[in-house]
């Protein structure tokens, strides 16, 4: 299985189980209510100046459901061509970005980092398969996917670091206290030793930083990279919900894996560039 | 062509960096980025989220002499709903996402436009909209003139510190009252 198959189905997996939450979404949310499009779009610079029954049907339930169906289903089959090596895998990958942007257009709230990571890995793998006979695009796609993985890392643990709630351990102790994100018993012993507290809040700072130089490193450090990363996302999922994290950030590891020999690979892309 | 699919990859990755230390520098960028191209990798930082939302409301009833008389504060919704599944497969992380989004919208805009300017703001209407369903509110019948008389509505979002440890409620935000015209 190659790296672009790989990406593809993690992808895929990600993708549909996020459609799935959004068909599941109750229809009256989109009606007067929350999710209306009225509301939505009014977060937008260009958008509909007045109500119509045209809109009414793009931005409508049905059709936000639609898009949300054709997203998963176009990424299933962006698998099954990516898998068959057939050359034109990436149309399908292409009709899924396209609606995973018509949602974040139409949604403008309520997106997470795990959808905006998703935007990189589809971006990413289009490229992988523009041409997979020469292996230039591959690594191109796979470079842009590893290094906004490595961005994202190293953002998320420097912006710790630098904050003093984070330092302190109150910033995980705060997290682990909300009924959205936190956990009681976890809560129980970060109270009961403030040693804990501290220890866990800069630990996720200092490893998510690591995590980001170490799959810059290459090499072996960034299957080390990647193993951790993995755990982390596993226990933010199974602790704080962040259930689509594991599939957005685990759709960049094969690339972070074929990646690993940044020096061969940038050698490789400089190759193309100059043919 | 690979030339400009390059270029293309390189010219995100490099504003994706910028975005994330120096944003400031890309507000101009921000106003037609409509698509989440510019990607925010700072998750619960520098501020973690310490708190959750709760959704409160209340109508008013005609008390004679032209005063409105409010019942107590009713829980329309929460922003914590949890599931067992949810690791795997999460109803509610839109809703709560989308309740979250709109609150910060709100106390920013707060910082800067007076009361009536932010309640006349999208945000506020989509979570009233919200309230108003969720608490199962029927419009008053009574419009004279295009104007509803009788009852009024009002909603609140209400920030609880420590759901799992000593709970402390604070009002966040509280709207003008609102005729409950059809």
């Amino acid at each position: 299985v190659d790296v672009f198959t790989l990406t593809c189905l993690v992808a895929s997996i990600g993708i549909t189980i996020s459609a799935a939450e959004d068909v599941s979404l109750p229809r009256e949310l989109f009606r007067n209510s929350i999710f209306d499009w009225r509301y939505c779009l009014a977060f937008q610079r260009a958008r509909p100046e007045r109500s119509t029954p045209f809109y009414d049907v793009i931005f409508g339930v049905d059709a936000f459901r639609a898009v949300a169906v054709l997203k998963a289903v176009s990424s299933l089959v962006g698998v099954v061509l990516a898998w068959n090596g057939h050359p034109l895998a990436y149309l399908p990958l292409l009709v899924s970005l396209a609606c995973h942007l018509f949602m974040f257009y139409r949604l403008s709230y309520s997106v997470d980092g795990a959808d905006q990571m998703m935007i990189m890995v589809l971006c990413g793998s289009i490229a992988m398969g523009l041409d997979r006979g020469t292996g230039c695009y591959r690594d191109l796609g796979a470079s842009f996917i590893s290094l906004q993985a490595a961005l994202a890392y190293i953002t998320s643990g420097a912006t710790k670091a630098f904050s003093s709630p984070w330092r302190s351990g109150d910033g995980f102790r705060g997290v682990m206290s909300t009924g959205t994100f936190g956990n009681a018993g976890i809560l129980k012993v970060l109270d009961r030793h403030k040693y804990i507290q501290i220890a866990v809040s800069r630990g996720i700072f200092f490893s998510q930083i690591l995590i980001g130089f170490l799959i810059l490193g290459g090499s072996y450090a960034s299957i080390v990279a990647i193993g951790f990363a993995l755990l982390f996302h596993v226990i933010v999922a199974y602790l704080m919900r962040l259930n689509l994290f594991v599939w957005g950030f685990g759709a960049t590891y094969p690339s972070i894996i074929l990646m690993s020999d940044w020096h061969e690979r940038t050698r490789f892309v400089t190759q193309c560039l100059l043919q | 062509m690979f030339l400009m699919v390059a270029a293309f990859f390189a010219g995100w990755l490099v504003l994706s960096a910028i975005n994330q230390f120096k944003a400031d520098a890309l507000i101009w960028l921000h106003r037609y980025d409509s698509l989440g191209l510019l990607p925010n990798w700072k998750f619960f930082a520098p501020s973690p989220l310490k708190f959750d939302l709760v959704l409160l409301y209340h109508t008013s009833q005609d008390g004679g002499n032209g005063e409105s008389i409010y019942g107590d504060w009713a829980v329309a919704a929460v922003a914590y709903d949890r599931n067992v599944y949810d690791f795997f497969f999460n109803t509610s992380r839109r809703l709560n996402k989308a309740i979250t989004d709109l609150y910060s919208f709100i106390i920013d805009l707060s910082r800067t436009f007076p009361i009536e300017s932010v309640c006349r703001s999208a945000p506020v209407k989509a979570l009233s909209a919200l309230v108003v369903q969720r608490a199962g509110i029927v419009p008053d019948p009574v419009v004279v003139s295009g104007i509803a008389v009788g009852r009024s509505f009002q909603f609140a979002i209400v920030r609880v510190e420590g759901v799992r440890a000593s709970t402390t409620a604070v009002f966040a935000f509280v709207s003008e009252p609102a005729p409950l015209g059809k």
